[in-house]
């Protein structure tokens, strides 16, 4: 009786084309700036889709990745892909199911310092470090988060390919373009959700770009 | 005497095994009471075991999660107390620290949509986390409670008895915790008796619980003598504390000094009363809500702008239909108690 599945498994497989279906890694490459000295930056990725040239759509549900600066492991996702890559869209952290879920594991686990316990919630970006602007150095510390109707900070964006790209892909996070765009006087420290938090998670998007 | 001692093993291990199989059943699913409503939380990703259970209970008693190994959760939650902090206004922690509020008592939760007085945390089974790491309390982590626990044996055997991997997770912690707390079920208070007829009311019961339909249940509805709103009953601002209650979670003015409506079962024995256990009796907290309350306090509670009006009989009623809501089967259960 199994091995019956197996073959019918297999025999659809081939008849819908499946197998064409191969993994593409998606790096996040970090590109540093000498104004800034970062101590700590990571956030979150969720539900990537992948819209490619045959027409299909490769949906990542319920899926959160945790890109680490400090982790190289964590900076390299591996999609399933069957075609070229028309766009990439996906969600700068995590949305709101995953916020009310109760305790979840792997890389959304209370311990990777990413959890908000007395408001309940994700963090989903956070960046620390010192930034040189003007002559002046500013202490950063960004805690974006917050998923609950008006406090939303999740951002979804998309990219979309100049070139065709199948085999990997590569996208750039630079912070300095975000440190650039904050009235760093009122807008170095943010620790809880609320309107200040929602308008940094607007800017959030313009630190990924794919240069191809 | 060699096949007497073989027998004696064989079958002191069939009961072993038997005993370990049983404690690893699911027990049962909650059933709510009859005419209650469906809980928020119904253990579906979280089955309850006997081991589960077991566990969840040893690690609420268990001082070890603090910093300094002085503080257990039941430190705050007493079992005779509804597993509220009692006598304390505001309750302490660890190096008697102090925080700013009366720790709430652990009863009904799995029908609460969220937790704490100002509702910010929005599932039961990340609410340890709080008091684990709060300054004030255990002050510790996450983590070093994790490593805690997997370097004891003792745990590492029990958590593999529960959730079949002796490696102990922020999960299997949590929902161990989660079986234990969830399973605080008061529903047989000489009030849940006498609805079912098993037990009848004094005069002065049947009273007062006429007065409580007409002047209370808004807010604190039966049968969980709760409701899972925010509510602004008017006491002012301690300024030692400053506490904006909800204000804090959602950032909307109108939230405001809005604090959870806390369950009222057990309520005898909960006290002291308020977020911040200002009040020392019930019969104080009447005296508030009949006779210093603002109703003019445009931030005031809908429910409340209609002034109360008790005579000293009707209070003393008011009262002692309050106390039939204790439940000594719940408060003495020793399945909840430490565990001997």
């Amino acid at each position: 009786m199994v091995r019956l599945v197996f073959i019918l498994i297999t025999l659809s497989t081939i008849a819908f084309g499946q197998s064409s279906i191969k993994k593409t890694p998606i790096t996040f490459n970090f590109i540093t700036d000498a104004s800034f000295k970062q101590k700590t930056f990571k956030f979150y990725i969720s539900s990537i889709k992948l819209n490619l040239k045959n027409g299909h759509v490769h949906e990542e549900k319920n899926q959160c990745y945790l890109i680490d600066q400090e982790l190289l492991k964590s900076q390299i996702i591996y999609l399933d892909n069957s075609d070229e890559i028309e766009s990439i869209q996906f969600l700068i952290g995590t949305d709101s199911l995953v916020n009310v879920s109760g305790i979840l594991d792997g890389d959304l686990d209370p311990v990777k310092g990413m959890y908000w316990a007395w408001n309940s919630g994700y963090i989903n970006f956070k960046l620390e470090g010192d930034f040189t602007k003007g002559g002046n150095t500013y202490p950063i510390e960004l805690h974006i988060g917050g998923y609950n109707g008006i406090q939303a900070t999740a951002q979804r964006m998309i990219i979309p390919l100049k070139s065709k790209l199948n085999d990997s892909l590569t996208i750039n996070v630079e912070p300095t373009l975000l440190l650039n765009k904050l009235n760093i006087n009122t807008q170095n420290s943010i620790m809880i959700p609320g309107v200040k938090a929602v308008e940094i998670s607007k800017l959030l998007p313009t630190i990924f770009s794919i240069s191809d | 005497m060699t096949k007497l001692l073989t027998l004696i093993f064989i079958i002191s291990s069939l009961f072993i095994f038997g005993f370990n199989y049983n404690d690893r059943t699911v027990i049962s699913k909650i059933t709510p009471p009859k005419n209650w409503p469906k809980p928020n939380y119904n253990f579906e990703n979280n089955p309850i075991t006997e081991a589960g259970f077991k566990l969840g209970r040893k690690l609420f008693y268990d001082p070890g999660l603090s910093r300094n190994n002085t503080i257990s959760c039941a430190h705050c939650h007493l079992q005779y107390t509804g597993f509220a902090h009692v006598d304390h206004r505001v309750s302490h922690g660890i190096d008697g620290k102090k925080g700013t509020r009366n720790a709430p008592a652990l009863i009904n939760l799995i029908w609460n949509t969220s937790f704490h007085w100002d509702g910010g945390v929005n599932h039961i089974e990340l609410q340890p986390i709080n008091p684990i790491e709060h300054p004030a309390e255990m002050d510790n982590s996450l983590i070093n409670v994790l490593n805690y626990l997997n370097s004891s044996e003792t745990y590492t055997a029990l958590f593999f008895e529960a959730f079949n991997d002796s490696i102990v997770s922020s999960s299997s912690f949590l929902k161990a915790l989660t079986q234990f707390t969830g399973s605080l079920i008061s529903s047989n208070s000489k009030y849940d008796q006498y609805l079912k007829k098993d037990r009848s009311f004094t005069q002065q019961e049947e009273n007062g619980l006429k007065l409580f339909k007409k002047n209370c249940n808004n807010c604190h509805t039966a049968p969980l003598f709760n409701s899972n709103r925010f509510e602004n009953n008017g006491i002012p601002i301690d300024t030692l504390f400053n506490d904006l209650g909800r204000y804090k979670i959602t950032n909307n003015p109108l939230d405001s000094l809005k604090f959870r409506v806390p369950t009222l079962r057990n309520i005898e024995f909960t006290f002291p009363y308020m977020h911040d256990g200002r009040y020392k009796t019930l019969r104080q907290v009447i005296d508030y809500y009949t006779e210093d309350i603002n109703i003019k306090n445009p931030q005031l509670s809908p429910q409340l702008r209609k002034k109360i009006v008790l005579s000293s009989n009707e209070k003393k009623d008011l009262i002692a239909f309050l106390k039939t809501l204790t439940d000594k089967d719940f408060l003495y259960n020793k399945r909840f108690s430490f565990p001997r």
